[in-house]
C-alpha cells in the first residue's frame, strides 16, 4: 500500500516558489508610483502591470502551493471556470455603465 | 454494519427493515445521513412553503377579482406579492427538485449507497431549515408584534415590499419593510443561498466519484445529467447573490453609497449582480424537471429516449449560455443601448438547447407504444406548456416588443408557465413516476387523474388572460387596475381556484395512498429500465440488496432480453 | 445512526458505509475545489464592483487611496505568502506521516494569521482617528460623502470580508492542529490537512489581488 495518496512537493520546492513570490511582491511594490513616484507612472498601464504581477503570484500559489500543477483535469476546470464568470461579469457590466445614456454620477 | 438479509418478496417489494422503518426514532430521522430520509424532510417542509405561497397567491387573485372593493390596502397587497415571491422561489422551488427527487435519486440511479457528503446533506437540509426560521421571523416580525402590542394598527405592518427582487434603492431606503423586514428575509435568502450550494457541491462529487464500477458518463440517466448541470449552476452562481444580499444589508446598515444613487452608488449595478444569479436561477428550477421528463417519456413509450447525446449536450449547454444572458431582465432599467443589443442575442442563443429537447421528447413519443399513466400525463402536459413558456420568452427577447412587456402581466404569464408550468408540474409529474420506489405502495390512478385535469385546466385559465392582460398593457404588481381589465383578470382568479384545488388533490391522494393504499407495488411496477427499478421498493438503508446491473442500457426498450436481465436482478 | 466506524488505529482513514478510503480523499479534495469555487465567486462580485466604480470615479478613488499606507499592505501580503509557505509544508508532513511537523507548521501559518489581524486592527483605528470609519460623525460629513465613502464602503466590506476569511482559516488550523496533535493523520489519511491548507491559500490568494488593487495602483 505504499502508493501515494495524492502527488508529494518537496519544502524545498516551496522555498523557491516562495522567494519567488516575494521577489514579485517586491516588484509590485517598487512599480507602483505610489511609492516610487513619477518614474514608473505609466498612466493606465499601471494596472495591467500590477495584476499582471498579481496574476503570475496566484499561478505561483496555485500551481505548487496547492498543488494545481499536478491535479487532474477537472479539477483545474473547476477552478477556471469562476475566473471565466468573473471576467464575464466584469465585461457585462462594462458594456454597459461607462456607456450609459444617462451616466451615474458621484453625490454633490 | 453487518450483513442484513433482506426479505425482498417476488415483486421486489421490502416489507421489513427498508429505508423507512429501519429506524422509526424522531432522532433517526432528524439526525438521518440517509440521502432517502432528507428527500423526504425536505419534501414535507417544501410542501409546507408551496402551500403557504400558494395562499398569498390566492389573496392576491381574490383581491385583484374586484379592486372596486379592494381586499387589500395597496400596502398589503405589496406585502402579498413579495411573500409569493420570496417563499414560492426561495423556499420551495429552488431547493425544489434537487432537494427532493434529486437526493433521492441521485445515488439509486448511479448504483451508489449515498451521496459522496452524508453529513454536508445533513448540513444542507438544517441550513435550509434555519434560512426558513428566518425568514419567518422576517415575516412575523418582532418589530411588527411590539407595535401591535402597544396599539397600533395592523395597517401600519410592513413587514416586507419590496417583491422578491428586493431592488435598491427601494430595500435599502430606511422606510422599506420597517428595515427589520427587508434585513431578515435578505439574510434568509443567504442562508438558503448555503444550503443550495453545499447541495450542488454534494451531487456534482458524488456523480464524480460514485458511479457504479461500469457506468461511464454516456450511460447516466438524462435526469442525472440535468442534476449535474443543475449542481454547476448552484455552485456557480449562488455566491453571487450571497455577496449581493449581503452588499444590500452592508448598504441599508452603513451607507457606503454602492447601490445608493443619492449617495453616488449605482442602483442598476444592484440589479446587474442580482439577475447574474437569477437568471441561472431559473435553470436551476427547470433542468431537473426536464431530465425527469426525459425519464417519464421513454418508460411509457417504451421506446429508447430521441437523441440521447443531444439531450445530454443540451442540458450543459442550457447551463453554460445560461451566465450570458441575465441583463435581458433589465432592458428598461437605464442600462446601455449597446448591452441591451449584447444580451438581447444571447438570449435567442439559450432558446436553442430547450427547443432541442423538446424536439427530442416529441421524437420520443413518436411511433411509440404510449400508456396514459398520471406520470405520462403530466410529462405530456409538461411539453405543452413549456413550449407556451418558451415561445412567450422569444418574444420577451426581442428588444423592442420587451420595452412595451417589461412589467406587464406578459412577463408574469411567462414564468408561471416557466416555473408552474415547467418545474412544479415535473416535480409533479416525477413525484407521481417514483412514487412506488419511494413509498412500496401505489397511489390512485383515477384521483390523480382527475387531479391533473383539475391543474391542467385550472393553470391555462388562470395565465392565458394574463398573457392578454399583458399584451393590453397591464402592468404587474399594481394593486388597481383600469375597468377595461376586469373580465380577464376575473377569469384568471376563476381558474386560480380549480389550479389550487387540482394540487391539493394530487398531493392530498399521493399522501393518502402512502398512509392507506392496500396496493403494494414491487420493485419496478412499470417494467422500466434503469438501475433505479433493480433496487426493492422502498429501498433498505444501503440502496441495493444485490449488486445492480449497469450493462443494461437505461433506454433500449427495443432489446427484449433487457427486461428479462433487469427482472432477473430483482428476483436474486 | 453513525455512517463512519471509530478508527481502529492512529493514522487509519476513517471508515465509511458508502465509500472506500482512497475515493473519499479524492472526493473531499473534488468537493473542497468546488467550495474554493464559490469563494471566488464571492469575491468576484465586489472585485467587479471595485472595477466599476474606479473606472468612473477615477479622482476620487485615486484620491481617497493616498489614505492607505502601503507599507502596512506589504507587510501583511509578505506575513501571508509566508504563512501559505507554512501550509504547504505543513501537508508534506502530513504526507510523510509527520505530525509534529503539521502542528509546528500549521502554527506559524496561524501566528502568522494573528499577525495579519493585528496590523489589520492597527490600520483601521488610524483610520477611526481619522474619522474614515462608519460610525464617525465626518464619515456622513458631506465633505467625505462626497469624496471618500464609496471608495471606503469597498473597501471596509472587501479587507472586513477578507478578515473574516482569515478568522475562519484561523479556526480550521487551529482544528486541525489540535487533532495533529493526537496523531491521527499518516500517509494514508491527511484528508483535512491539505483541506485546511487549501482554504488558507485561498486566503492568501484573495489577497494577492486586494493589496495591488487597494493599496498600490491609482
Amino acid at each position: 500500500m505504499a502508493e501515494e495518496l495524492g502527488h508529494i512537493i518537496h519544502p524545498r520546492t516551496f522555498l523557491k516558489v516562495l522567494v519567488i513570490l516575494l521577489v514579485l511582491t517586491l516588484l509590485t511594490v517598487l512599480l507602483s508610483p505610489r511609492v516610487s513616484g513619477e518614474m514608473v507612472d505609466f498612466g493606465k498601464i499601471n494596472i495591467v502591470i500590477a495584476l499582471s504581477i498579481a496574476i503570475i503570484k496566484a499561478s505561483l500559489v496555485l500551481s505548487y502551493f496547492m498543488h494545481l500543477k499536478f491535479e487532474g483535469l477537472w479539477i483545474l476546470v473547476y477552478f477556471i471556470t469562476p475566473v471565466i464568470l468573473l471576467l464575464i461579469m466584469i465585461l457585462g457590466l462594462f458594456i454597459d455603465t461607462p456607456v450609459r445614456i444617462d451616466p451615474i454620477q458621484p453625490p454633490f | 454494519m453487518g450483513i442484513h438479509s433482506y426479505a425482498v418478496d417476488e415483486i421486489g417489494h421490502l416489507k421489513e427493515n427498508n429505508y423507512l422503518n429501519c429506524d422509526k426514532s424522531l432522532r433517526s430521522w432528524l439526525f438521518t445521513l440517509d440521502h432517502k430520509r432528507i428527500a423526504l424532510l425536505y419534501l414535507a417542509s417544501l410542501l409546507v412553503f408551496f402551500f403557504l405561497g400558494g395562499l398569498s397567491a390566492i389573496f392576491m387573485r381574490l383581491h385583484l377579482y374586484n379592486v372596486e372593493k379592494p381586499l387589500l390596502s395597496p400596502d398589503a397587497y405589496n406585502v402579498a406579492f413579495t411573500f409569493h415571491g420570496v417563499l414560492m422561489i426561495f423556499l420551495f422551488i429552488v431547493p425544489g427538485i434537487p432537494a427532493v427527487l434529486g437526493n433521492f435519486l441521485l445515488p439509486l440511479m448511479i448504483g451508489a449507497k449515498d451521496v459522496a457528503f452524508p453529513r454536508l446533506n445533513l448540513l444542507s437540509l438544517w441550513i435550509y431549515w434555519l434560512g426558513a426560521l428566518v425568514g419567518i421571523i422576517g415575516i412575523i416580525n418582532p418589530v411588527w408584534i411590539l407595535k401591535y402590542l402597544q396599539g397600533s394598527a395592523i395597517s401600519q405592518w410592513i413587514p416586507l415590499d419590496t417583491g422578491w427582487t428586493f431592488y435598491a434603492p427601494y430595500s435599502t431606503s430606511t422606510g422599506a419593510g420597517e428595515g427589520w423586514g427587508t434585513i431578515m428575509m435578505t439574510l434568509a435568502a443567504f442562508i438558503l443561498g448555503f444550503s443550495s450550494i453545499l447541495t450542488g457541491l454534494n451531487f456534482m462529487v458524488t456523480i464524480h466519484r460514485l458511479r457504479a464500477p461500469g457506468l461511464t458518463w454516456f450511460k447516466l440517466p438524462v435526469f442525472v445529467w440535468g442534476i449535474y448541470a443543475t449542481s454547476a449552476i448552484q455552485v456557480l452562481a449562488t455566491p453571487v447573490v450571497g455577496i449581493t444580499l449581503l452588499l444590500l444589508i452592508v448598504e441599508k446598515v452603513f451607507g457606503i453609497g454602492i447601490f445608493d444613487p443619492a449617495k453616488g452608488g449605482d442602483p442598476i449595478l444592484y440589479q446587474h449582480f442580482f439577475w447574474f444569479y437569477s437568471h441561472p436561477v431559473v435553470y436551476i428550477m427547470v433542468l431537473p424537471a426536464f431530465g425527469i421528463i426525459g425519464e417519464i417519456i421513454p418508460v411509457f413509450s417504451r421506446k429508447p429516449i430521441f437523441g440521447y447525446t443531444a439531450v445530454v449536450f443540451s442540458s450543459v449547454g442550457i447551463a453554460v449560455v445560461s451566465f450570458i444572458v441575465w441583463a435581458h431582465h433589465m432592458y428598461t432599467s437605464g442600462m446601455s443601448p449597446f448591452s441591451q443589443a449584447v444580451f438581447s442575442a444571447t438570449t435567442f442563443a439559450v432558446a436553442v438547447p430547450t427547443a432541442i429537447k423538446v424536439f427530442n421528447w416529441v421524437s420520443t413519443m413518436y411511433k411509440g407504444s404510449i400508456r396514459f399513466d398520471p406520470a405520462m400525463l403530466y410529462a405530456m402536459a409538461f411539453v405543452f406548456l413549456f413550449m407556451i413558456a418558451g415561445t412567450s420568452g422569444i418574444f420577451l427577447a426581442v428588444l423592442g416588443l420587451d420595452i412595451f412587456y417589461h412589467d406587464t402581466y406578459f412577463v408574469v404569464a411567462h414564468f408561471h408557465y416557466t416555473i408552474q408550468g415547467g418545474a412544479v408540474i415535473g416535480l409533479i409529474a416525477g413525484l407521481h413516476f417514483w412514487f412506488p420506489k419511494i413509498t412500496g405502495r401505489m397511489y390512485n390512478p383515477g384521483v390523480a387523474k382527475l387531479a391533473f385535469w383539475l391543474i391542467f385546466l385550472g393553470f391555462n385559465v388562470t395565465f392565458i388572460p394574463q398573457f392578454i392582460l399583458g399584451v393590453q398593457g397591464m402592468p404587474r404588481r399594481y394593486a388597481f387596475y383600469l375597468p377595461e381589465f376586469e373580465p380577464m383578470h376575473r377569469l384568471s382568479t376563476f381558474g386560480t381556484f380549480f389550479n389550487a384545488f387540482g394540487y391539493t388533490l394530487a398531493i392530498l391522494n399521493l399522501a393518502w395512498s402512502w398512509a392507506f393504499s392496500k396496493v403494494k407495488a414491487g420493485a419496478n411496477p412499470y417494467d422500466a429500465l434503469g438501475l433505479e427499478w433493480q433496487a426493492p421498493s422502498p429501498p433498505p438503508h444501503d440502496n441495493f440488496v444485490v449488486p445492480p446491473n449497469v450493462e443494461i442500457g437505461r433506454y433500449d426498450y427495443g432489446v427484449p432480453v433487457n427486461l428479462v436481465a433487469q427482472k432477473e436482478v430483482v428476483r436474486s | 445512526m453513525a455512517s463512519e466506524a471509530k478508527t481502529v488505529e492512529a493514522g487509519a482513514p476513517p471508515v465509511y458505509h458508502h465509500i472506500d478510503p482512497v475515493n473519499a480523499y479524492h472526493a473531499s479534495k473534488l468537493g473542497m475545489w468546488l467550495f474554493l469555487a464559490t469563494e471566488i465567486l464571492l469575491f468576484s462580485v465586489l472585485f467587479s464592483a471595485f472595477a466599476v466604480y474606479n473606472w468612473m470615479y477615477f479622482e476620487y478613488f485615486h484620491d481617497a487611496a493616498t489614505k492607505l499606507d502601503w507599507r502596512l499592505g506589504a507587510i501583511n501580503t509578505a506575513v501571508l505568502l509566508f504563512s501559505s509557505y507554512t501550509a504547504a509544508v505543513a501537508v508534506y508532513k502530513a504526507q510523510i506521516s509527520d505530525n509534529r511537523g503539521v502542528v509546528i507548521n500549521f502554527g506559524i501559518s496561524f501566528l502568522c494569521g494573528l499577525i495579519f489581524l493585528v496590523i489589520k486592527y492597527i490600520e483601521y483605528s488610524a483610520k477611526y482617528e481619522h474619522g474614515y470609519f462608519p460610525g464617525t460623525s465626518y464619515w456622513n460629513s458631506t465633505e467625505f460623502s462626497a469624496h471618500y465613502k464609496n471608495y471606503f464602503g469597498l473597501y471596509y466590506t472587501m479587507t472586513g470580508l477578507h478578515a473574516l476569511h482569515v478568522v475562519i482559516g484561523m479556526g480550521v488550523l487551529l482544528w486541525v492542529i489540535g487533532l495533529a496533535r493526537k496523531n491521527r493523520f499518516s500517509s494514508r489519511y491527511y484528508t483535512p490537512v491539505e483541506l485546511g491548507a487549501l482554504y488558507w491559500h485561498l486566503v492568501d490568494l484573495i489577497w494577492i489581488f486586494l493589496f495591488p488593487l487597494l493599496y498600490l495602483i491609482d
